[in-house]
């Protein structure tokens, strides 16, 4: 401990705010003046404003952030990459190739393609291997970001047998470590067909990916199967993130792949066509329109589902009451649904109706009661009478369509 | 036609006790709505008692490959190809399950088989469709949502048959007493394959990965006592941009 204390001197320290300028002497009391400003004590003083501006950034998501790990140069490098810079992750001379075959719907990567090239740049990247997307026509960027290396097309003919063998073709041609797919319809479907024609190992439905050993359900899904990677694997979904870090650049490859032999389609599959949703199943229906005891003109119910294209569902004191059919019922007693809205007329939102609720994202509700159950749970809420507002929608609905239809 | 379903020895996934396959029931109903004259169910391992469940829905001749199990695509290939299962003639349609329920539950065997036998198989075939052509066979795909993707194979084929597929046969009892299950020695010889190096243990619930989409859900947009018209122009635009609503131009035939 120092004996010896500094003196401060206020006449100074005033002196060196002093704003330069000419009539009325004016001082800036905020202005830190030159140096490490000192306690009476000798001890330096904190800046709280300045240590807030350095620990400010911005992030992922936009808004602003106070990182106070000392990580503030890696959250500049991730907001970095989000953001398009040319700088891009080469692999020229890979060690070897892991082949994806995403399913494409809709000519974009979906959730599950996207996981399926996570778990192969996490394969690839611990060996220096490339990662080769093998479909039909996709946007190259959104390829690149999700962590692809090369691409090769493919004809995309309807024949699964056709496409089995352009995909045999390209394995032939880069005779890749793994092939992985997603475990989803037309996935798994695929790689089983892989499997059989070339008789590779097949692990499919993959939960736990490693770059030594993956573990699959099996046996009633009562038991699990651990074990090494094989050449064909299917991944199940929601189970490896997608990748997330820089994105790669789609090199020409240099392999040539030669096309393969025609052979006689002995089987054809059509577009698809989607279920009526008048009649479909309420527990495989994507768009449900519900109606509860605050419902009361049922023909104008009726008459709002089938203009919005919707399933008809409803609660159970409506099917109790025998104003819709049972088969309708959604909830804990009913069905539990699988959709991606549901539009709630006139529903309080009971316990054993929200279970019916499962795996629904979206929920617009319509009660007149502020405080229900269903409107904490909307995205959208409409707070009026539920009768006044389906009129209003079969009006705005026939407007739209009468018109541009006729 | 004629056709043979193929059964495997299936479990009870919560008790773990042999019970018949739900995929393979619906084949043998799928097979009624074929129109199939003679079936008969396959099984390449030792008989076993509950394979007369079958019968009660409608399946009243079993014949078991003891020794098949070793291989079960050989075993089963050499006995639709070489056997004389039909008094009349080869079969035309091989069923079974898009999934077993107690062993390596792959879905493979199906494929597998077809390429033995150098037939054509279409997959999670969940109803037929109007016949067209004969010589072909016009199956409905089912994909999710309810949609369905129509299917034309030639035949002879393998189908298979997923658990979501409605056309479950009524049980009858007595039929299951009638069942009559033959059992045959067949020598296969295992390919000496790879043994795959790996081990079984009990399953063990792993967390899946959040869904990014459910964040709407509570706390979104509010609208009290609002002009009706108002509220449905507010609707169908909140519908529209979840991509559930046609959009205005495309109308719908309505
Ligand atoms: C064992 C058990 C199992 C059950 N299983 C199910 C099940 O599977 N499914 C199910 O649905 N229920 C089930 N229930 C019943 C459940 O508890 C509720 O009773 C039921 O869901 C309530 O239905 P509701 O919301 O239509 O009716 P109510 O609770 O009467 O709610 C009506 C709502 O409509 C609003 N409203 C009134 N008038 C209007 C208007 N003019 N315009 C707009 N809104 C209006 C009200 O504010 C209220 O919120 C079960 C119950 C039990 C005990
Ligand atoms: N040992 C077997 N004998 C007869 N059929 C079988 C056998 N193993 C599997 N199958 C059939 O193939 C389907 C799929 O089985 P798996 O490939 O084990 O998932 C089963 O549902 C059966 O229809």
């Amino acid at each position: 401990m120092s004996a010896l204390r500094l003196r401060r001197d206020p006449r100074a320290e005033r002196a060196a705010r002093l704003v330069p300028g000419n009539g009325r002497l004016r001082y800036d009391m905020s202005a830190t003046p030159d140096g490490p400003m000192t306690s009476p004590s000798g001890r330096l003083r904190r800046d709280p404003r300045a240590e807030r501006q350095r620990l400010l950034t911005t992030g992922r998501d936009g808004r602003a952030r106070l990182v106070r790990s000392g990580l503030v140069g890696q959250m500049a490098g991730s907001v970095a990459s989000t953001t398009p810079v040319a700088k891009k992750v080469r692999v020229e001379q890979p060690e070897f190739f892991i082949i994806v075959v995403p399913d494409l719907p809709d000519g974009r990567l979906d959730r599950s393609d996207r996981q399926v090239l996570g778990a192969a740049r996490k394969l690839a990247d611990a060996g220096g291997g490339a990662v080769v997307v093998v479909g039909e026509t996709v946007d190259e960027a959104s390829l690149g970001v999700a962590g692809s290396d090369r691409f090769v097309p493919l004809s995309g003919g309807s024949d699964p047998d056709t496409r089995v063998a352009e995909l045999v073709a390209v394995m032939d041609a880069l005779s890749p470590r793994h092939v992985l797919l997603p475990e989803s319809e037309e996935g798994a479907d695929m790689a089983r067909r892989l499997a059989a024609r070339t008789g590779l190992g097949l692990l499919p439905g993959i939960e736990v990916l490693g770059p030594k050993q993956v573990i699959r359900p099996c046996g009633a899904g009562r038991q699990e199967w651990v074990g090494g990677l094989a050449a064909l694997m299917t991944l199940a979904p929601d189970r490896v993130p997608a990748w997330e870090g820089d994105a790669h650049e789609i090199l020409p490859l240099e392999e040539t792949v030669e096309e393969p032999i025609p052979a006689s389609a002995n089987m054809t599959v059509g577009a698809v066509i989607s279920a009526d949703p008048a009649t479909m199943n309420l527990g495989d229906a994507p768009f449900v329109v519900s109606a509860g005891r605050g419902v009361t003109d049922f023909a104008s119910f009726r008459a709002t589902v089938r203009a919005l294209h919707a399933t008809p569902g409803a609660s159970r004191v409506v099917c109790d009451n025998g104003d819709m059919p049972r088969s309708t019922q959604v909830g804990a007693s009913g069905t539990i649904l699988d959709a991606q809205c549901y539009v709630a007329l006139g529903i309080a939102g009971a316990p054993q109706h929200l279970q019916g609720l499962g795996r629904v994202e979206h929920v617009v509700a319509v009660n007149t009661d502020l405080h229900a159950a269903m409107v904490a749970r909307a995205g959208l809420a409409i707070i009026a009478d539920a009768q006044t507002v389906m009129l209003a929608l079969c009006e705005v609905l026939a407007a739209e369509y009468g018109e541009k239809g006729a | 036609m004629k056709a043979v379903i193929l059964l495997s020895a299936g479990i009870d996934p919560v008790s773990g006790r042999p019970a018949p396959v739900p995929g393979e029931i619906r084949a043998i109903g799928l097979a009624h709505e074929l129109g199939v004259t003679q079936m008969i169910g396959l099984h390449a391992g030792p008989a076993s008692p509950v394979l007369t469940e079958y019968g009660g829905y409608g399946l009243t001749h079993i014949l078991c490959l003891k020794g098949g199990g070793a291989d079960p695509v050989q075993a089963l290939a050499g006995v639709v190809k070489t056997h004389a299962l039909f008094a009349d003639g080869e079969p035309d349609l091989v069923l079974a399950a898009a999934r077993g329920r107690g062993g390596s539950d792959t879905g493979l065997l199906p494929y597998q088989l077809a390429q033995a036998l150098g037939w054509p198989i279409a997959t999670d075939i969940g109803a037929p469709m109007e016949q067209t052509s004969p010589g072909q066979l016009a199956l409905a795909q089912f994909r999710a949502r309810g949609a369905v993707k129509p299917v034309s194979v030639t035949l002879p084929c393998v189908v298979t048959v997923p658990e979501t597929a409605r056309c479950v046969p009524a049980f009858v009892f007595a039929r299951q007493r009638e069942t009559w299950v033959d059992e045959e020695v067949v020598t296969v010889h295992p390919v000496s394959a790879e043994e795959e190096a790996g081990t079984l243990r009990p399953y063990r619930r792993r967390p899946k990965l959040i869904s990014g989409a459910s964040k709407d859900s509570g706390g979104g947009q509010l609208m009290v006592d609002p002009d009706p018209h108002e509220a449905a122009r507010a609707i169908v635009a909140h519908l529209r941009a979840l991509g559930v609503l046609p959009n205005a131009g495309q109308a719908p035939e309505a």
